[in-house]
């Protein structure tokens, strides 16, 4: 509970941070931090399931490190996880991340003009959907 | 040394027997004899004494246990040990099919893969769609490699018992032989 504590008011102060700066330009940034608040998971029968993203154990918090070609989540997540980008692809303003891992394979589509971003995991026998924001993390120091 | 263990349980078994043994040939002393512990009901149809019919359970006992090759004191805690391990399995055997496909288990764990630890909100739906096409999804080869596991640990536990009980009805038999050629009436 003690511990809890610190990361709530860490992951709150992220929030913060990034709400007015939600959708930002992260054009020319390396070191980007992404959030997601709602996810879909739809199945080959036709149905879908929404939820906060927990209840996928994803994180709310996603550093992307273009630069290391990493997905890292936050210290104040308490959580150590990370995930190497096999994949960056630019098209005009848009960003293309894909790797695999665990048998999940993720997409994620970044504008850069605004900062928003869309979020793919395909799982076996269904497909996360997600949307999130992004903001370059030199703009949260 | 451990025949001596069990002779020695035995002996301390009967000895009340012995302590309490009447002079009224055959009537019951209220201790339960060496026989009685292992379930086998001993009537000294010759009218032997209490005393008399300790001396020979024990007397039968160390035959049978030479006749056998088993001691039931010392199967009894085998089957034990067994029982225990048995269950040990069966947690590690449940526990092999778990993880990615358990929804909420792995949710706040520290460490490790970011997309590789994402579960699905329900992996029971979405390997319907494997198995409608009749592929070997690895959640769902995960779950026969569990039942497996748990058929295997069950079995062998099942064995095992089998075993067991199969030494003590030799034991049995043969310390009933061993008494019955002393005059007394067995049955178990």
């Amino acid at each position: 509970m003690k511990n809890q504590i610190p990361i709530f008011l860490l992951s709150l102060s992220a929030v913060l941070l990034a709400a007015p700066a939600s959708a930002d330009d992260v054009t020319g940034k390396d070191k980007i931090l992404c959030t997601t608040v709602q996810i879909t998971e739809c199945f080959a029968d036709g149905g879908c399931e929404g939820g906060p993203p927990e209840n996928w154990n994803i994180p709310r918090f996603t550093r992307i490190d273009l630069e290391q070609k990493t997905l890292k989540t936050t210290e104040a997540s308490g959580q150590d996880r990370e995930t190497p980008i096999e994949r960056i692809e630019q098209e005009g303003n848009d960003i293309f991340i894909q790797g695999a891992e665990g048998g999940k394979a993720f997409t994620v589509l970044l504008d850069l003009d605004t900062g928003t971003a869309t979020l793919a995991i395909a799982l076996e026998g269904s497909v996360l959907a997600g949307f999130g924001v992004c903001t370059p993390i030199d703009s949260l120091q | 040394m451990h025949r001596t263990a069990s002779l020695a349980m035995a002996v301390t078994l009967s000895l009340g027997t012995l302590l309490t043994a009447q002079s009224t040939v055959g009537e019951p002393t209220g201790q339960r004899t060496l026989a009685a512990t292992m379930n086998v009901h001993v009537f000294p149809a010759d009218g032997q004494a209490a005393d008399q019919q300790s001396r020979d359970e024990a007397e039968c006992y160390n035959w049978a246990v030479n006749n056998t090759g088993s001691d039931p004191f010392d199967l009894s805690r085998q089957a034990q040990q067994q029982e225990q391990q048995a269950d040990q399995a069966r947690q590690q055997a449940m526990q092999a099919g778990e993880g990615a496909g358990a929804t909420g288990a792995v949710v706040g764990a520290a460490g490790g893969a970011l997309i590789g630890q994402i579960v699905s909100n329900d992996p029971g739906r979405g390997a319907a769609w494997g198995a409608g096409l009749g592929l070997a999804g690895g959640r769902r080869a995960r779950r026969q490699a569990q039942a497996q596991a748990t058929d295997q640990v069950e079995s062998q536990a099942g064995r095992q018992q089998q075993a067991t009980q199969e030494q003590i009805a030799g034991f049995k038999k043969s310390f009933a032989v061993c008494l019955e050629a002393k005059d007394y009436m067995v049955k178990f």
